[in-house]
């Protein structure tokens, strides 16, 4: 493990270190099949460093080795994806940088040591250094892209912004891959609590994978999803009302070997098991031990993990949580980062902790990140007293479960968190290796209403950057 | 769905114009219904009310057993948690305990080896240092004692030879010490002489000062004196004149009283009488002119006496200068005493002292002289001089002497100082190093002591750790122990809950399926009742001629919709609205034979009726500002206007096409044009697709290449270029493609060439010869040919060749396109999917449309309005067939899921509420008016989360299937549970005005189906509404919302029917 903390400098010898890592990780027949190659890049690079054949080469031997790592993995069941809305710093929390002075740091100067030899983190996370062995970080990930839409775009779609299509995202992809295995009761792909609103998540694969927001909250007494939990009618109330509209429906009824009308009253019978019948239990976090609750925290974000951990038991292919508060803190960033931090802290250390324990992590994927990270530079002058600004140049991921190992760091950011140093790891390669993990091949046509050719992802057509999967963390 | 698992796919079948299958049972025609044995009703009420017993039961049977689950769960979630405390605490402990024990001790003892070692080391180490150390000391100290008494024995001479130097210059020194003395005295002789001068300086000033005054002084009294004697004068006179005044007054008045006792006494004659009384009167005149003289005797004294007065001041100044001059002189007069006094003292005692200075200086010289005569001074020099300067001589002597001998010393002690020097060096090195072996020893000591404590520490805390860990996992696996039966507990219980759970499932799957087999039996007997006409239907145009000649040949027998559904049906279908409640009431009891007809004609001319149809165009023509198609906010609503105003004019539709296809000019100013730019794709291949889609109703992406590619000439010369206004862009005809010629904005070769010449650059195309441009071969999809002259927009060339009767799409895909909005599906299907392979249903049909609309000059309300008032499209919506192919012939009305627009303005219409329509970006966010309809909403941008869920279109490829009339789970979660409906049902103004205008239930139940269904409630209707007032779990208001919820969730409500 302590290798992944070594310098992965252009050289002859760092080229060697991943060549010995990638004979041992893999099979003997990989050693045997690769090996030319990797010796040709071992040489390759001493000669010329960081030439284009050089970097397709070294993306190719990330992208084997991943595969061949992927194949005595268990397949993704189920993703729980936190984002993190409007950015958040990576300097304050993931990546920190002891010893950057006060333009750097800010208030936040200290640190602490995680249950993994050599990775820290900032001491707004002392639930997660807790379970530091359950996750990994990705340092290196980048895009340069600085505008919320495009960069969530980018996050979430790993398709290039501004093309002519729309995309789907992982969410939306991963839910019309799951459509033939995913057999229960609940919408396939939820949101709690609200869509992005300005990012279309269904892409043009059109509403029916369109992410199904619950609204409400789910730290309130009750959580009251749209549609499922409606505040001030009874049981008793709607069970008698239903009765009604049986009466009342006489086209409904009268005409229900119609097909188009059977299939629209099954519809409505199959609501009615979201709202009477067994599909709400999901939503009724009462049923869960209270020590449980407090652990993950009693507040809305804390709440919606454990929801998050209902769903996925209860099969749902693909949960969103976008965190409730933004993290685009131009201004009053430390307080709001002060505020925030500990309830993503807690709820996301006993998210992955309950997961674990119920053997769900394996088949789990989570993954936490925000569109971009934040400027390592504070702003202290006015108008923004203390603040940080959109920063995609580099930033940091949080993955776990799923088939990725835990109590890694991948890549590295430079002295001050302000450019990829090692191992730069687009989105490409971030939703590559969701994709190669859930066994979903990212050359499959998706439908286009049009019958425009599209794929799961095309970064080469696109000319987006890749520097390969993340075999490193599988 | 009563077979088979419910998922939540298997409830996304999409609700829309698409295929109804085969109908498995066929429904009986009015009148003809089935003679259905009695008792089957009533058998299927009486399954229904057993099965909700059962199921019911069931339920309550779950209670104990969920409890029970639950505190098993609890029992174990607490004994893990204890478990896992335990196990966590084990594992700390056994860190020291196990391996890690192991290693630390063994690195703990190499650290005492080393620490021993380096001991050793440094013990060894001092001993020879510290002898180095002592020998250096040896070695150094007689070269210091040596050193010590040459430099004092240097002091001692050189403080002799200072002393025999100071014998020998005593006469100099002497005269010299004389001189300085006179010198200081000659400079306070000076000093007290500046000092008198000084005050002798400031004595004259003073004196002239004083001088000054008692001149002004002299001056002034003079000046004075004539006033002084004046004021005397003036005093003795009003003296004399007071005194002269006094007597007159006497005498005045003794004359008066005189000649009152005259007067008094009757012996006096009047004469005396008379005389003494001229004489008092005389007196008393002299008295008052004496008074009269006193008075200006008195003035004339004040006069002068102010004279004198004012005088005074002048004098004041020039006194008191010369009191001040005088008292300072008398002061100074005193220093200068003093000072004089001084100077000369100083002056004596300066003099005094030149003098001796002198002597002594002659002296000395003397002295000097005499002891450097060679031979001996003569005897014309004193002999005191003689002596002295013998002495002198003898003295100089001595200093040499002495001053060499201290040098001598000097040399010495310096050379023991040098000689002492490197034993010195050798001395510090030495004890540096001795100091360095002792420092080193004794923190090699310390580091050996550190290590032994160390280690001790160490092998305590491994034998503490190892105790601690036998104990924690002791605890460990005792708490663990208690686990295994908790789970088979928790398990246990939730097994059997999950086992009541599948059962109370299962009834309650039962009780579904026994409750629909009751209400569809139910309704199923009602339906046909409700919708459809008693009248068979005629024929009203040649439409209904050739459609019912195909029934007729499919064997299938049309029956006609009842008036209610037809209200509904055609303000749904022509503006997009639901009928009032006094509309539909209206029309139903209206007794006009001819009442549909005038209906149709009624609503065709309602400007709602451009706003309806100018949304479906929006959708095909893609009048959105923002993604993917990007027309920009005002751009977007001038194409809106265009098309609403070309609809509410009813522009021939040959005119709509051409301008759509021609127009030029500024996205903001001429909608038409945004016809091209809002196509995404803008290659010429692009826009050929887009509007071949739009205007021919076809899908040429699937057409051959080389057809394909006869499209695209005609749109390949189309220029777009921004103006100085932001997102304004000028849509024209640029043959040269020089629209990155500055200024070029107008259509033509003409106008391009005009900015060339006014702006004097040439752009990239120019260089290009005109003659390439010139007459241009191409063919048109139909096969035949033409040249595109080179003044002739290639679009108009276009435009010609396909706004003809004859042209074989244009007329087809737009009666294609209007008779699928009006009955839910077009003769050929998809509208605009028109090609060979996808024929039309009925041929005739088209044809005869065709035929119309070319010859009634494209008149798009004509063609609505024959197929409106058609029979055809008055049919029942229950399909009395089994063949699909009486679907696709129209055979029965096609029953389809309102669009969002209409589905929101309809559940605003009903409760008196409104929804917040606004478009994220571009920022500043817009929003529409509170009370605008949604669908008068002219930007596709523009929507709402209501109108996103329920499937409006995204207008971003221009297809009618964009838009999804789905209605599937969340669409139902939404209509059924949601908050948003739950709140307009209860805050309604509307409904809550309907309940308080009063009556019977029957009567408000009436007024409630009216408003929201367009018709009157059948008698079961209104029972079941009495029977759930009965029922009493919503009362009052609620109740009745709960009757406007039912009714909004019936499909009655939510499909045009």
């Amino acid at each position: 493990m302590a290798q992944h903390h070594e310098p992965n400098r252009r050289s002859g010898i760092s080229r060697r270190r991943i060549l010995e890592r990638g004979a041992a990780g893999a099979a003997g027949i990989f050693a045997a099949t690769h090996f030319q190659t990797l010796h040709h890049l071992a040489f390759a690079s001493e000669s010329q460093p960081n030439s284009e054949q050089q970097l397709a080469d070294e993306k190719a031997a990330h992208d084997n080795a991943a595969k061949e790592k992927a194949k005595a993995k268990k397949r993704i069941k189920s993703v729980i994806q936190i984002f993190l809305w409007g950015g958040m710093s990576h300097n304050d929390t993931w990546d920190p940088k002891p010893g950057t002075g006060y333009d750097y740091l800010g208030s936040f100067d200290k640190f602490i040591p995680t249950n993994v030899e050599g990775i820290q983190l900032s001491s707004l996370f002392p639930y997660l250094a807790k379970q530091a062995d359950k996750f990994s970080l990705i340092r290196s990930m980048t895009h340069g892209n600085n505008g919320h839409e495009t960069a969530a775009y980018l996050m979430q779609t790993g398709h290039k912004p501004g093309d002519r299509l729309a995309y789907p995202s992982v969410g939306a992809v991963f839910t019309f891959f799951k459509r033939e295995e995913y057999q229960g009761l609940l919408p396939p792909y939820i949101v709690m609590l609200q869509a992005a609103g300005r990012f279309s998540e269904e892409g043009f694969l059109g509403p029916a994978f369109k992410p199904f927001a619950t609204g409400g909250d789910p730290n309130a007494e009750r959580f009251e999803v749209q549609g499922i939990v409606n505040r001030g009618v009874t049981d008793q109330r709607q069970k008698a009302r239903r009765e009604l509209l049986d009466k009342v429906n006489l086209l409904g009824h009268g005409l229900a070997s119609v097909t188009d009308i059977e299939a629209a009253e099954a519809a409505r019978e199959k609501a009615y098991a979201l709202i009477l019948g067994p599909g709400r239990e999901v939503f009724d976090l009462s049923n869960e031990p209270a020590e449980l609750r407090d652990r993950y925290g009693r507040n809305t974000f804390g709440q919606e993990c454990l929801a998050a951990r209902r769903m996925v038991q209860a099969g749902v292919p693909y949960v969103t949580i976008s965190f409730p508060g933004g993290w685009d803190t131009h201004s009053n960033h430390f307080a709001t980062m002060r505020q925030q931090c500990p309830q993503l802290d807690r709820g996301l250390a006993t998210l992955l902790q309950d997961l674990h324990e119920r053997g769900l992590l394996e088949t789990t994927l989570v993954w936490c990140t925000g569109e971009f990270g934040r400027t390592p530079k504070v702003s202290w002058e006015p108008p923004w007293n203390g603040g940080r600004h959109h920063y995609g140049d580099v930033f940091t991921v949080l993955v776990a479960g799923g088939g990725f190992v835990g109590g890694r760091v991948l890549g590295k950011s430079d002295q001050n968190g302000e450019k990829v140093a090692e191992r730069p790891v687009y989105p490409t390669d971030l939703l590559g290796t969701f994709y190669l993990l859930a066994g979903i091949d990212t050359k499959a046509i998706l439908p286009h209403p049009l019958g425009i050719e599209a794929r799961v992802l095309d970064a080469e057509s696109e000319g987006m950057k890749a520097a390969g999967l993340l075999d490193e963390l599988l | 769905m009563t077979n088979g698992r419910v998922t939540w796919w298997t409830a996304k079948i999409l609700v829309s114009t698409c295929l109804i299958a085969l109908i498995s049972n066929v429904l009986p025609i009015r009148g003809e219904e089935p003679a259905a044995p009695p008792d089957e009703l009533a058998q299927a009420k009486a399954a229904y009310e057993a099965a909700v017993q059962a199921a019911r039961e069931a339920e309550a049977a779950l209670v104990p057993l969920r409890e029970a689950m639950q505190k098993a769960d609890v029992a174990l979630a607490a004994a893990s948690k204890t478990a896992n405390e335990k196990r966590g605490r084990a594992n700390e402990a056994k860190g020291l305990a196990g391996e890690q024990g192991v290693q630390e001790l063994k690195r703990a003892e190499e650290n005492l080896t080393a620490a021993e070692q380096e001991l050793a080391a440094a013990r060894e180490a001092k001993p020879p240092l510290d002898q180095a150390l002592a020998e250096a000391r040896a070695a150094a100290q007689p070269l210091q004692d040596a050193y010590n008494a040459a430099e004092k024995a240097a002091r001692e001479a050189e403080a002799a030879a200072k002393a025999a130097a100071d014998a020998a210059n005593k006469h100099e020194i002497a005269a010299k010490q004389a001189a300085d003395r006179a010198n200081a005295l000659r400079r306070a002789a000076d000093a007290a002489q500046t000092s008198l001068r000084r005050l002798q300086q400031l004595q004259q000033n003073f004196q002239k000062q004083r001088d000054l005054a008692v001149a002004q002084l002299t001056q002034l009294e003079a000046e004075k004196k004539p006033l002084d004697e004046a004021l005397a004068a003036a005093n003795n006179q009003l003296t004399a004149a007071n005194e002269a005044a006094a007597q007159a007054e006497k005498a005045a008045q003794e004359a008066e009283q005189s000649a009152k006792q005259i007067a008094e006494d009757a012996t006096k004659s009047e004469d005396e009488k008379k005389q003494a009384a001229t004489a008092a009167q005389e007196k008393r005149k002299a008295a008052e002119e004496a008074k009269a003289a006193l008075n200006q005797a008195q003035a004339a004294q004040r006069e002068s006496q102010k004279q004198v007065d004012a005088f005074s001041p002048k004098l004041a100044r020039p006194t008191q200068q010369k009191s001040m001059a005088e008292s300072t002189l008398a002061n100074l007069a005193k220093q200068l005493e003093a000072a004089s006094t001084a100077a000369q003292t100083a002056e004596a005692a300066a003099g005094q002292a030149a003098q001796e200075a002198d002597e002594k200086r002659k002296r000395a010289d003397a002295i000097q002289a005499a002891a450097k005569a060679e031979p001996a001074a003569d005897a014309n020099v004193p002999q005191d001089i003689r002596d002295a300067a013998k002495e002198l001589v003898e003295l100089q002597a001595t200093a040499l002497r002495t001053a060499e001998e201290a040098a001598a010393k000097r040399k010495a002690a310096n050379e023991a100082k040098a000689a002492l020097a490197p034993a010195e060096q050798a001395l510090d090195a030495a004890a540096s190093k001795a100091s360095a072996a002792a420092q080193r020893l004794s923190q090699a000591e310390a580091r050996h002591q550190a290590a032994i404590n160390e280690l001790e520490d160490l092998k305590k805390r491994i034998a503490e750790a190892k105790q601690t860990y036998e104990a924690n996992e002791k605890a460990a696996q005792e708490a663990e122990a208690l686990v295994p039966p908790l789970k088979q507990e928790a398990d246990q219980r939730r097994a059997e809950y999950m086992a009541a759970r599948k059962v109370a499932d299962e009834k309650a799957a039962i009780v579904d399926h026994a409750r629909l087999q009751f209400y569809r039996l139910s309704a199923s007997r009602r339906i046909a009742r409700l919708m459809e006409s008693p009248e068979p239907p005629t024929p009203t145009n040649h439409i209904d001629e050739i459609v019912f000649a195909k029934l007729h040949s499919l064997g299938i027998q049309p029956v006609l919709c009842s008036d209610a559904v037809f209200v509904r049906r055609a303000y749904l279908d022509i503006i997009g609205q639901l009928p009032s409640a006094e509309e539909a009431r209206a029309f139903i009891e209206s007794p006009d034979k001819n009442k549909r007809t005038a209906l149709v004609d009624r609503l065709l001319n309602d400007t709602r009726h451009a706003d309806y149809w100018a949304m479906r165009w929006s959708d095909i023509l893609k009048v959105k500002a923002e993604f993917p198609v990007k027309l920009w906010p005002n751009a977007a609503q001038a194409y809106h206007r265009w098309i609403w105003e070309s609809l509410a004019q009813n522009k021939p539709y040959d005119r709509f096409a051409r301008e759509l296809l021609t127009s030029s000019g500024s996205n903001f100013r001429v909608g038409s044009v945004n016809c091209y730019r809002a196509i995404p794709n803008r290659t010429p291949e692009g826009i050929a697709s887009g509007v071949a889609l739009a205007l021919m109703g076809t899908r040429i992406d699937f057409w051959p290449e080389q057809r394909r590619a006869t499209l695209s000439p005609f749109f390949s010369q189309i220029g777009f270029k921004p103006t100085s206004e932001w997102k304004e862009e000028i849509v024209f005809w640029d043959p040269l493609r020089s629209n990155t010629a500055p200024g070029s904005t107008a259509a033509g070769c003409d106008s391009v060439a005009a900015a060339v010449t006014a702006t004097n650059s040439i752009p990239q195309a120019l260089a290009e010869p005109l003659a390439e441009n010139s007459g241009q071969e191409v063919s048109f999809p139909d096969g035949s040919k033409t040249v595109i002259p080179p003044d002739r927009d290639p679009r108009e060339v276009f435009a010609d060749w396909l706004i003809r009767p004859e042209n074989p799409w244009f007329a087809k895909a737009i009666v294609n396109r209007v008779w699928a909005w009006a009955m839910g599906r077009g003769i050929i299907h998809e509208p605009d999917d028109i090609r060979d392979d996808n024929p039309p249903a009925n041929p005739d049909l088209l044809a005869y449309l065709e035929k119309e609309l070319t010859t009634h000059g494209y008149d798009l309300k004509y063609l609505k309005r024959l197929i409106f008032t058609s029979t055809t499209y008055q049919l029942s919506p229950i399909p009395h067939y089994q063949s699909p192919e009486g679907m696709v012939n129209f055979a029965s009305y096609m029953m389809r899921r309102v669009e969002a627009e209409v589905l929101a303005d309809a559940l605003d219409q009903i409760t008196a509420s409104s929804d917040l329509y606004t478009s994220a970006v571009p920022e500043p966010f817009t929003y529409i008016p509170k009370d605008m309809r949604a669908v008068v909403i002219a930007d596709g941008s523009i929507s709402s989360s209501f109108l996103t869920l329920f499937g409006r279109s995204a207008r971003a490829t221009g297809m009618e299937n964009e838009r999804i009339n789905e209605l599937a789970s969340p669409q139902w979660l939404y209509l059924l549970n949601s908050g948003q409906i739950q709140l307009k049902l209860q805050t309604s103004p509307k409904l809550r005005a309907l309940v308080a205008a009063g009556g019977s239930n029957k009567e408000i139940t009436e007024r409630l189906y009216l408003t929201i269904l367009s018709r009157l409630p059948t008698d079961e209707e209104v029972q079941a509404m009495e029977d759930y007032i009965k029922l009493g779990v919503a009362k009052g208001q609620d109740a009745w919302s709960d009757l406007a919820w039912a009714l909004m969730n019936s499909l009655e409500f939510l499909l045009r029917h």
